[in-house]
């Protein structure tokens, strides 16, 4: 499948070129189809075409633009099948296998997309054969824009013969040595003996790329295509009779998918933990909306609870002609068991409706906001205990054992404080905490904390002495001295603030 | 804002989930929630968990939601402020689940609120620790009664706490004359506000 991306809706009848600096001055980068008939091809200097056609109009080429531009289209490709690739500057690639049926065949496929694209301004290339090598071909230099060329399987090396081979994916060298050789069309390389091919080039490296080349486009060897987003494990459309455009019609939309997707993981008793819901508009643009759950699940009223909150996140344009939604991190999600007992179901409910609730306020706050605290085997404070994503359960590992008072409210990082203290071991008398001088009324202490010396973070790390003070007005306080006044690591030992007892 | 917390941490139920919603801003500013330092006040059967949020917008939203879902025990919010149209819809969904709320919120705010009970609490110089003399001892508070439902007569009285971390319990302190645990226990009801000093 091949785009060509003229950035610019000219009329067709003048010769018009988008240019670009090159190395020896400004060159051609694309050309439409006036300038094509009048030989001006890209790559070469724009003084050329010129001299060729001397009222050839110009602009510059935006390939960020471009690039985007291709992105989005790609995007919105998904519409017709899950695997689609960016292929080099101006291409799409779309693995179409098992998805023709859907438009009723590959030729019904070919006319849909091209009417489509060209709704929106976009004269699209389009071939659809047995290997990428050969669509690339065909897309490239056999197919006339708007008309779709379709190879029946089995035909690549009959459809491409006639090529240049140039379409054969290869380095300007080796086209040139190629055409030095005599070779101008792709069908001359089929009968040649392949040692024989490879003892004419010099250099090994491209003797073997004209090889793989020619084995890609005629299917002898394989040529995966890396699709630029994972294809999601489930996934159901639903293609609307009328565009959609309202709120409403949205949430009947998701709502008779949630219905479908989760029949789907029903039956193969999975659950799936992301839900994407993709809206394509007629205009060519297209927009998701993603909720993840902490459990994989299968349950239509919760997936449309999730999803109630960004529905207004879907841009609806001048309306929506195709909804999808695919479910991916899909696991085993065994049949509900009833609880037996009350008591049990009570526990079971709970638990229940907990991960449901950290899923309603991931789905609007975003990933990562209900957190619960796990302890770490360390007894460095701010690392023994640490906040992570709840998941649905609190699993941790490891139980810290009972060590000294921990302050209820802890700061990251630790607040510089000024102290006035009995050298070399006394607990702080007086400290200036957040530009207010505080008087130590009671101390105990210290609780020494050792580095952690194995760790490589912690290079350089000194002991810490922690003290509880409480000052006048009752508030109490946690401190620690950073180092010890001889152990001969730095200067003077800092004092920090690292936290607040109740 | 310490002094609340542990105040609030020990008034929470002693089993199930506990709720702490803030704002990342106020974290920064008051210190984050420690379970560690928090489990001296209750026992292990209460695990929390603690949801970090941009605006009080969010937070209110966060609090009505878990309430409604009756998931957890017990929701205790930080917010900066909170109108009564706000604090009035929270103390409905409290009521109708019946799963306490304590909103903390700084102490210089005034204004209308919807609640159940309002206090406003400030730490006091812990008791006199049995083994060291100099040293620090048990936790005490003290609270002054602003706004009661259930109780307009006594708004204005101070209490004195105490917080016995052996047996778990909280107590008066010697010195005042009402015995008003009952109305201490009110902060269980179905939406408390405590308001928080220093």
């Amino acid at each position: 499948m091949d785009h060509l991306a003229t950035s610019d809706a000219q009329d067709e009848s003048t010769p018009f070129v988008l240019v670009e600096t090159g190395r020896h001055g400004i060159v051609v980068a694309a050309s439409n189809a006036a300038a094509t008939r009048l030989a001006v091809y890209s790559g070469m200097s724009l003084n050329d075409a010129r001299a060729h056609v001397p009222l050839l109009r110009s602009e510059p080429i935006d390939r960020e633009a471009d690039r985007q531009a291709l992105r989005m289209l790609a995007d919105w490709m998904l519409r017709f099948s899950p695997r689609v690739a960016i292929d080099g500057k101006d291409a799409l690639v779309l693995d179409v296998t098992g998805c023709a049926h859907l438009f009723g065949g590959e030729r019904q496929m070919a006319e849909h997309i091209i009417d489509l694209l060209g709704l929106n301004g976009l004269a699209a290339h389009l071939s659809i054969t047995g290997t990428w090598g050969s669509a690339y071909a065909c897309a490239r230099y056999a197919a006339r824009a708007g008309e779709a060329l379709i190879l029946p399987d089995g035909d690549e090396s009959k459809g491409v013969s006639g090529l240049p081979v140039i379409s054969l994916r290869l380095s300007a060298d080796a086209v040139q040595l190629l055409r030095r050789f005599g070779f101008t069309r792709v069908g001359q390389l089929y009968g040649l003996d392949r040692a024989s091919l490879r003892r004419r080039f010099v250099s090994r490296e491209v003797a073997d790329a004209v090889v793989l080349r020619l084995d890609q486009l005629l299917g002898l060897r394989p040529e995966p295509l890396v699709p630029l987003s994972p294809p999601p494990d489930w996934s159901t459309r639903l293609a609307c009779p009328e565009p959609v455009s309202t709120v409403e019609g949205i949430g009947f939309a998701l709502q008779k998918l949630a219905q479908d997707v989760c029949a789907m993981l029903d039956a193969h008793s999975f659950g799936a933990r992301d839900f994407v819901l993709w809206a394509f508009r007629a205009d060519g643009g297209s927009s998701q909306v993603k909720v993840s759950t902490a459990r994989p699940v299968r349950d239509v009223e919760h997936i449309c609870r999730l999803f109630a909150d960004r529905l207004e996140q879907v841009k609806a344009g001048f309306g929506i002609d195709l909804f999808l939604l695919t479910a991916k991190r899909a696991e085993a999600l065994g049949h509900d068991e009833t609880p037996l007992s009350a008591d049990m179901a009570a526990n079971y409910e709970e638990g229940d409706h907990l991960y449901r609730l950290s899923d309603r306020i991931t789905a609007r706050l975003g990933d990562g906001a209900v957190e619960f605290f796990a302890s770490v085997e360390s007894h460095v404070p701010e690392r023994a205990e640490c906040r992570r994503v709840f998941e649905g359960e609190w699993n941790s590992l490891f139980t810290n054992e009972q060590v000294g008072p921990r302050p209820i409210r802890r700061f990251k990082p630790p607040e510089r404080i000024e102290v006035v203290a009995e050298v070399p071991d006394g607990p702080p008398a007086r400290f200036v905490w957040r530009r207010v001088l505080r008087k130590a009324i009671r101390a105990d202490g210290p609780e020494r904390v050792a580095p952690e010396w194995w760790k490589l973070s912690e290079k350089g790390a000194r002991a810490r002495d922690y003290y509880r003070v409480e000052d006048e007005a009752g508030r109490r306080y946690w401190i620690y001295r950073d180092g010890l006044y001889d152990d001969e690591r730095g200067g003077p030992p800092q004092w920090y603030l690292h936290g607040l007892f109740a | 804002m310490a002094a609340i917390t542990g105040l609030a941490a020990a008034l929470a139920p002693h089993k199930g989930a506990i709720l702490w919603v803030g704002s990342g801003k106020a974290m920064h500013e008051h210190g984050y929630l420690s379970e560690v330092g928090a489990q001296v006040f209750g026992k292990r059967a209460q695990r929390y968990l603690a949801v970090r949020t941009r605006q009080d917008k969010d937070t209110l939203w966060v609090v009505d939601e878990s309430v409604r879902s009756r998931a957890v025990a017990c929701v205790i919010a930080e917010v900066e402020s909170a109108d009564f149209t706000a604090t009035r819809r929270l103390k409905l969904a409290a009521e109708q689940s019946g799963v306490p709320v304590v909103l903390l919120m700084p102490h210089t705010r005034e204004g209308a609120s919807a609640c159940e009970t309002r206090w406003r609490v400030s730490s006091l110089s812990s008791a006199s620790n049995p083994y060291d003399y100099r040293g620090v001892g048990k936790s005490r508070w003290r609270m002054k009664l602003e706004r009661s439902r259930a109780a307009p007569h006594r708004v204005g009285e101070v209490f004195d706490l105490e917080y016995d971390d052996e047996t778990l319990s909280i107590r008066l302190v010697s010195g005042l004359v009402c015995g008003a645990i009952e109305t201490v226990a009110s902060a269980y009801g179905p939406s408390g506000d405590i308001r928080r000093t220093g």
